[in-house]
Order: C-alpha cells, then structure tokens, then sequence
C-alpha cells in the first residue's frame, strides 16, 4: 500500500511533466488543426541543446534551461514558417501535414544522433536527498518541477482568459474563418502558438530528462503517446483538458509501473490511449459548435 | 398511427450540440412521390435534421422511420442501403476518380467489390462493370455530362458538379433523395436544369424528393409541400402559396420578406 | 567483376523487395486513404513468423529461443507469414479506422507500432527479445546445395517470382470495382458512406491486404538474411516505405517501382555499402535518415503526385451507340 501511494507521488512528478508537454501540443493543435508528429523530438532537441549548454559550456542549469526553451520556441517558429506554412497556404490535405511533420521527425531525431551521438548523456545534476512529505517522498528537483508546472499551468489560465494573445488563441481555436474575419491576424496568432509549443515542448523535454538518470535520442519517443493520450482524454484543442487528462494519465503510468510491471510502462500508456479513443473518439473532433 | 403513404416520418425528434437545442421536438412526414421541401431562417435547425435523417448524426431523441424500417440511430451507410440518398451543401465528388468512375461507385452489392472475386474471378467485376457502363451512358446522356466522363471529378465547374452529384445518385437508384441546398451557388440557368431533372426523375423513376432549398422560388415552382422550420421545430406545412399567406411564417423570416431569397 | 556481380544482384533482391513493400503501402494509402504510419511493423511480423516457422525450435538453455519452430519448408513460411501480417492489419485496423479523421488513424497505427516493437524487444521467448531470430539455414538448400553467391542469384529469381505474384494482387486490386471503391473511400469517406459503401470495411480490406504484402516481402528478407531483429525494423525504416511511395506517385503500381528504385535503392541500400567513415560510424545512416526524411517533405512541396502521376482511367471510353449524336457541353455555372 505504501508502495502504492508512494507511486502516486512519482506519478504527480511525471503529471506535470506531462501537463506541460500536453499544454503545449494541444494548444497548437486547436489553433492549427493538425497533430505535430515531431513533437517528441522537439523535447529531446531541447534537452540535448540545455546539456551542451550547461554541461559544455559550463552555463548555470537554470540558465541554460531557459536558453534551450527559448532557442527551442524559435525553432519551432522556423520550421512552421518555412515548412508548415507552405502546406497550410496552399490548402493541402491533412495527411500532407501529418506526413510532413512525420518526415521532420525523423529528420530532428537523427540530427540530434548525429550531433550528439546515439549514447546516453547526464546533466551531471545532484538530485538532492529525498524529502518526506506525508506518504510521499520526493527530491528537491522533483518538487520544484511540481512547482514549476503549478505556476506555469496558472501562467497558462491567465493568458488565455487575460491576455489579447490568449484569447485570439481561443478564438482561432473555437473557430477560425470566424477569427479571421473579425480582425484576428491569423499569421501572426499562429506564429506565437508555435513559439509557446516550441518552449513548452523544450520545457517538458527537459524536465523529462531531469527526471530520468540519463537520456538517449529515443528517450521521448514512447512518451509521445502519453502525450497523445492526455491530451485526446481532455479533448483535442482544449487545455484545461489537457492538464486534467495529463493528471489521470500521469498517476495511471505511475501506480500501473509499481502494480504490473515497470518494463510494461510503455504498454500501459498505449492501453490507456487505446481505451481512451474507444471511451471518447470524438476527443479527436474540435468542437465546432453546431453544423 | 403510421401512414401508409408516408415514405419518411419524422417524429419528435431532438438533438443539442453542447446545451444549444439545434432541434427541438421536429415533426413531419414526407409522402411518398413528392418533391417536398424543408425551408426556413438560418439556423433553423435544417442542416442538423439532413443530418440526423442521413446518419452522419445519431439522434438524440424522437424517431425517424424510412420505409417502414426505424433508421433513427442507424449509421449512414447502412441507411443508403436502404435506398435513402442525401447529397451535401457543398459538392462531394471523388476528386481523383473520373465523371465516368464516379457514376459506377454508387451501384449497390457489386460482385466486384468482394476481394475474392478480385482476386479469382477479376471477369466477374468487368462482365458487371461493362452493363454499369452502359447505365451510366445513358444517365451521364441525359445530363449533358457524356462528353466530360473522363475529366477528373476535380477539375469540373461548381454547375456541373452539381449535375453530376444528381447523376451519381441516380445510379445508386434511390427511393428518396435528401438534397441539401442543391440549388447554392449555381447560376439561374442552370437552376432552371436541375428543377428539370428533378421532376423528371420523379415521374420516370418514382422518387421521392426533399429539398432543403433557400431560393423559394423553385421551392413555389417545383415543391408538392413545403415543411417550413424555425428553432428547431416545424412550424408550418402545406402548399408554398398557402405558406406565404401565415402570419407565423412571415413573422419566422422576420425581416428578409419571403418574397425575397431568404439565404442570409 | 567477380565482387560486382554478387553486389548487384543483392541490390536487385532489395529493390523487388522494396517494390513489394510500396506496393503494399500503395493499397494502403495510394487506394483507400489509410494513414498507417507502422507499415514496418507489418513487414516484420512477416519476417519474424516465416523465420520460426522455417527455423528449427529454439530453447532456452541455448540461448536461442522462440515460439514455434517448426523446419516447414521456407514457401509455406513464406505464406505463414503473409497470414499473420494480414491478421495483425486487420487487428490494428480494427482499432485504428473509423470514420473520423486521419491523425486518428495516424496515432493509433504509430503507438500499436511502438509498443509491439517494445514487446518484441523485451520478452525473449517470443522472437529472441532484443537477439532476434537467426541461424535460418538457406531455403531450399536440400534440393539445391548452393554457395552463398549462387544463392543471392537464386534469391533474385524466387524474390523476382514473388514480385511478379505481387504485382498481379496489386494490380487487380488497383483496376477492379473494389480499387475505385477504395479510391472514392479515399476521396470523400463520408459521400461514399451516403452510396451505401461500407467505408470501414473497405480500408479494413486494404488495411490487411497492404500487410499482407508487407509481410510476403518480410518473409523473403528473411530468407534472404537468415536473421532478423528489432535493429532491422526501426520506427524509421516506415519512412523509407512512405519515401518511396509518394517520391514515385500514389495510387499507381509503377511510381511504386521507380520510387523503390530512387529512394529504397539509391538512397537507402546504397548508402550501406559505402564504407563507415573511422571517426564517426553512426554518420551515414543518420545523413541516409535526413535524406529520407526530407525528400518526402521535398516531394510533397514540390511534385506531390510523385514522379509518376496516378493514371486517368479511360476504361471507359466505350463507343458511343450509333443513332445518337453526342451530348452538347455543359455551360459551366
């Protein structure tokens, strides 16, 4: 039972985790209205640049965690102007898109083994002694990222509900010819969306990363569908979703790890998106009011 | 209580879209053999019942029978199959498939559509597609479309998708055909061709037609029986001319006259 | 001479391979529209099953150890595992097609892929865990003991043979009521559900029947390595696939080949040959992986309907009957 509950604490950690990295798929989603197939290597870009950054060039972690974010949110923005941008213009099919961005993820992930190397890397981080809190016992960096993921989530709520960007954002999601057509520059509201995807991406990737006790490549790649499953459970395009299904599916990997098997973690999360299509296919349908 | 001469019955149906009642309590009949049309406001609720009828939605509450089978939550295909045809708002032709293709997708249980006689016996498919073939001939003859059966579906103008949406359908050889806003973005020429064709197929083939039609005219010209719609439930039936005489109706199209297309 | 000979007949044997695999994926996604982003996966499932029901049983106290193994002669291991890669389709078709949109088809397809290869990898006695299979002695070297040249020459024909078996599924697949059924599906689902097409059954039969090429071509890998594990069927190896159909065209057999030929052949086989650079050993496959990646993104910016378009059907173009003049042109709207 301890062990049980203690998994629900590592499985609060790996929520987090995963409400960042869902936040931030989801939200592009609903304003570009197609599934980034590269997301997962954005994560890992991310946490490869924050490794040279700190490690190589001897920068402060946070410090260089912030840089890798930002690099990382430009990048996305470069590569959505200069490859998405041309399909979306021209009105391609859908699947061109998925396709595209399938293609891009095979092109980031062996620029990262070729830069990098196919090995494992560290962050060379100490994790602190464990701190007991209740039934729960978590390291310092565990809890800052918990932290970090409360404020940033809060971050979120106020942009969206506050801020010109958010709701232009919202609006675009709900409804984009509408969004169009009242005055919303569309461009540029897309352009911002890619740059918060490409830092929440960074982000979450390196949180992931900080985590685990090293990382390869390939580190994100069954993570992926975790993050697929979170955020098909609250609903495609809709991020107060996406941080609930994020919070289910987090402690779900986590209690199932310690109950079955920690090898069949993996297995476990495609179970859980396999159940949640067939529970709620229509997660995958923004909703677009009535025909 | 169910009428014999009723082809499709409607009955209390309701369907919401997240809290937004789009029906409310829609009842109707359509006869079989007329040409009927279901008009009204901009969000009357039009589109959602094609769609409830059709099967792209499953009803929430209330009834649809067709033919005497309960279609009420019944999925799309499964409702064609009973001889019940809807076309959509916006043209839906298969883009990459020729006008010719296009007219032989829509005949029903094609031996040549079962994978070991494509794979055995591929004679079979072509032995049934050559009497297809000559079917389709004569439907694309009397469309005016023969000389287009090998342009790709895509590259036709809006008008004569149209016309080869109607002519598709008649392949399938329906009971009744749902058309959604058939009549849209066409020009009056053609509009005149298509209320041709229309009867046509009524008288020669016997099928049942309901329109959802904005321009009313053709709805006066052509309709037997107008349903007329308004928040989600029926408000008025009867003749066109007996229509534009109720206070309610009038009252309904606040505003736009119906004297006037009513598309807003 | 005597080493060019040997090399060219092993490209020979990967680029009818390929053409299979292209094929496959054609019927797929060139035919019905199904986004399956594990294609691989399929091909390998064909491969591991030929390869247990062609090997000897394994056991654990040598170290070796699978299912099966049963030393049946390598054509029926090579139906063996065409079946099972059709069953897999069909059960990951069943939960990854419906009638909603294509990502949805794309998640599901990729993540059954990815824990599969995970289950592969990780539970040994299933395929030899992260090993694989090996040790498969050369098929029919009963009847025709051949050294390993004179095999890859035999393995041109039977993968030749093979092919040309493929080619005809394919074909009459592609040219039948079926094929343009599929093609409607493809075009417009939801207006092919309102003619009563059962649009799900459908893509599930080109679902399964694609895997089941992609199994058939595993098979013949197989037989042709006498080894397989999970290095071989990488998340990446799909790209390869998908690469070469859209760079050839969808929804026609022959851009399948010419794009086997460009990307799985020029690309991807050739690349192997060139010897490892000292420094860096990993270079060449990652450069061959970006090169993959990006002509497809190159191809579908620049020509998406591949070197060879999909051809204009005229089957059609009957005569018309005497007596009728042919119908006026239609004013345009």
């Amino acid at each position: 039972m301890g062990l049980i509950l203690q998994s629900v604490g590592f499985g609060l950690v790996t929520a987090s985790v995963l409400a960042v990295a869902s936040v931030g798929l989801t939200l592009q989603f609903g304003v570009t209205n197609y599934i980034n197939f590269a997301y997962g290597t954005f994560l890992m870009l991310a946490a490869y640049l924050t490794w040279t950054l700190s490690v190589k060039a001897h920068l402060n972690f946070i410090l260089a965690a912030a840089v890798a974010c930002v690099l990382m949110g430009v990048i996305a923005v470069g590569v959505a102007r200069t490859i998405f941008k041309h399909f979306v213009d021209r009105q391609a099919p859908l699947f061109y898109l998925l396709i595209v961005t399938f293609g891009l993820s095979l092109i980031v992930s062996n620029v990262i083994e070729a830069i990098w190397g196919p090995g494992f890397e560290t962050y060379n981080l100490s994790v602190g002694t464990p701190l007991t809190l209740g039934p729960f016992s978590l390291t310092p960096t565990q809890l800052l990222i918990m932290g970090l993921a409360v404020v940033l989530m809060l971050g979120i709520h106020f942009m969206l509900t506050r801020t010109v960007l958010g709701k232009a954002m919202r609006a675009m999601s709900d409804n984009r010819d509408l969004a169009q057509v009242s005055g919303i520059n569309t461009d540029r509201i897309t352009m911002w969306t890619w740059f918060i995807t490409g830092c929440l991406a960074g982000l979450a990737g390196i949180a992931l990363t900080v985590t685990t006790v090293s990382f390869g490549p390939t580190s994100a790649d069954s993570f992926l569908f975790v993050i697929f499953a979170a955020v098909i459970l609250g609903g495609i395009g809709h991020p107060y979703g996406a941080m609930l299904g994020a919070l289910v599916l987090g402690i779900i990997t986590e209690v199932s790890a310690v109950v079955v098997s920690s090898a069949y973690k993996d297995d476990i999360a495609f179970v859980a998106l396999i159940v949640v299509l067939l529970l709620r296919p229509q997660g995958l349908i923004t909703s677009r009011g009535r025909a | 209580m169910p009428d014999t001469d009723a082809l499709l019955q409607v009955e209390h149906l309701s369907h919401s879209f997240g809290g937004f009642k789009a029906v409310d309590d829609c009842s109707f009949d359509i006869a079989r053999g007329s040409i009927s049309a279901l008009i009204g406001p901009n969000g009357a609720g039009k589109s959602t019942v094609v769609g409830l009828i059709g099967g792209a939605l499953r009803n929430q509450s209330g009834s649809i029978h067709f033919d005497g089978h309960d279609i009420s939550r019944m999925a799309a295909f499964k409702v064609a199959r009973l001889g019940l045809l809807r076309t959509y708002q916006v043209s839906r032709e298969f883009g990459r498939l020729t006008v010719m293709e296009n007219l032989l997708v829509p005949p029903p249980n094609q031996k040549g559509e079962n994978l070991l006689n494509v794979l055995f016996r591929p004679s079979v498919g072509r032995g049934e597609d050559r009497m297809l073939v000559d079917r389709a001939v004569e439907v694309l003859e009397t469309f005016g479309l023969l000389s287009l059966r090998d342009e790709y579906a895509a590259n036709l103008s809006g008008g004569e998708k149209r016309l080869l949406e109607l002519a598709r359908a008649v392949m399938a050889q329906p009971k009744f055909m749902l058309l959604d806003e058939p009549m849209a973005g066409i020009n009056p020429a053609l509009i005149a061709r298509l209320d041709s064709h229309i009867r046509r197929l009524r008288d020669e083939l016997g099928i049942t037609f309901l329109l959802v039609e904005h321009n009313l005219d053709v709805v006066e010209r052509i309709c037997d029986r107008v349903v007329v719609m308004a928040f989600g439930r029926t408000l008025a039936e009867g003749r066109m001319s007996e229509l534009r005489q109720n206070p309610e109706v009038v009252r309904a199209y606040l505003g736009g006259g119906l004297d006037e297309r009513a598309a807003g | 001479m005597g080493l060019i000979l040997p090399y060219l007949a092993t490209l020979m044997v990967f680029f009818f391979i390929y053409n299979i695999f292209t094929w496959g994926l054609n019927i797929q996604f060139g035919y019905a529209g199904v986004l399956d982003f594990t294609f691989i996966t399929f091909v390998a499932c064909g491969a591991y099953f030929a390869g247990v029901f062609a090997l000897g049983p394994g056991s654990k106290q040598t170290g070796f150890e699978w299912i099966l193994g049963l030393n049946w002669p390598f054509p029926i291991a090579l139906l063996a595992g065409a079946a099972a890669a059709g069953i897999l389709g069909l059960i990951i078709g069943l939960i990854a097609i419906n009638r909603l949109r294509s990502d949805y088809m794309a998640i599901v397809t990729l993540a059954a892929g990815t824990v599969i290869y995970g289950l592969v990898s990780n539970f040994t006695p299933l395929f030899d865990g992260f090993d694989g299979l090996a040790g498969l002695t050369q098929p029919f070297s009963q009847i025709l003991p051949l050294n390993s040249n004179q095999f890859t020459y035999l393995w041109v024909l039977v993968s030749g043979v093979v092919m040309v078996v493929c080619w005809f599924i394919a074909q009459r697949i592609l040219n039948s009521p079926l094929g343009r059924t599929m093609r409607a599906t493809r075009d417009d689902q939801d207006a092919a559900d309102t003619f009563g097409k059962d649009t799900v059954r459908v893509r599930l039969i080109a679902m399964s029947m694609g895997a089941v090429l992609a199994g058939v071509g595993g098979a013949l890998l197989m037989g042709f390595i006498g080894a397989f594990s999970p290095a071989g069927w990488t998340s990446g190896e799909t790209f390869v696939v998908f690469a070469a159909m859209i760079v050839g065209g969808t929804g026609n057999n022959w851009g399948g080949v010419v794009g086997s030929f460009v990307v799985a052949v020029l690309i991807n086989e050739a690349t192997r040959y060139i010897p490892p650079i000292q420094a860096d050993p990993t270079l060449i496959p990652t450069v061959r992986n970006m090169l993959i990646g990006a002509s497809l993104i190159v191809v579908l910016w620049v020509r998406p309907q591949g070197i060879i378009p999909e051809a204009r059907r005229r089957l059609y173009q009957l005569p018309l009957r005497p007596g009728k003049p042919p119908a006026a042109e239609v004013e345009s709207a």
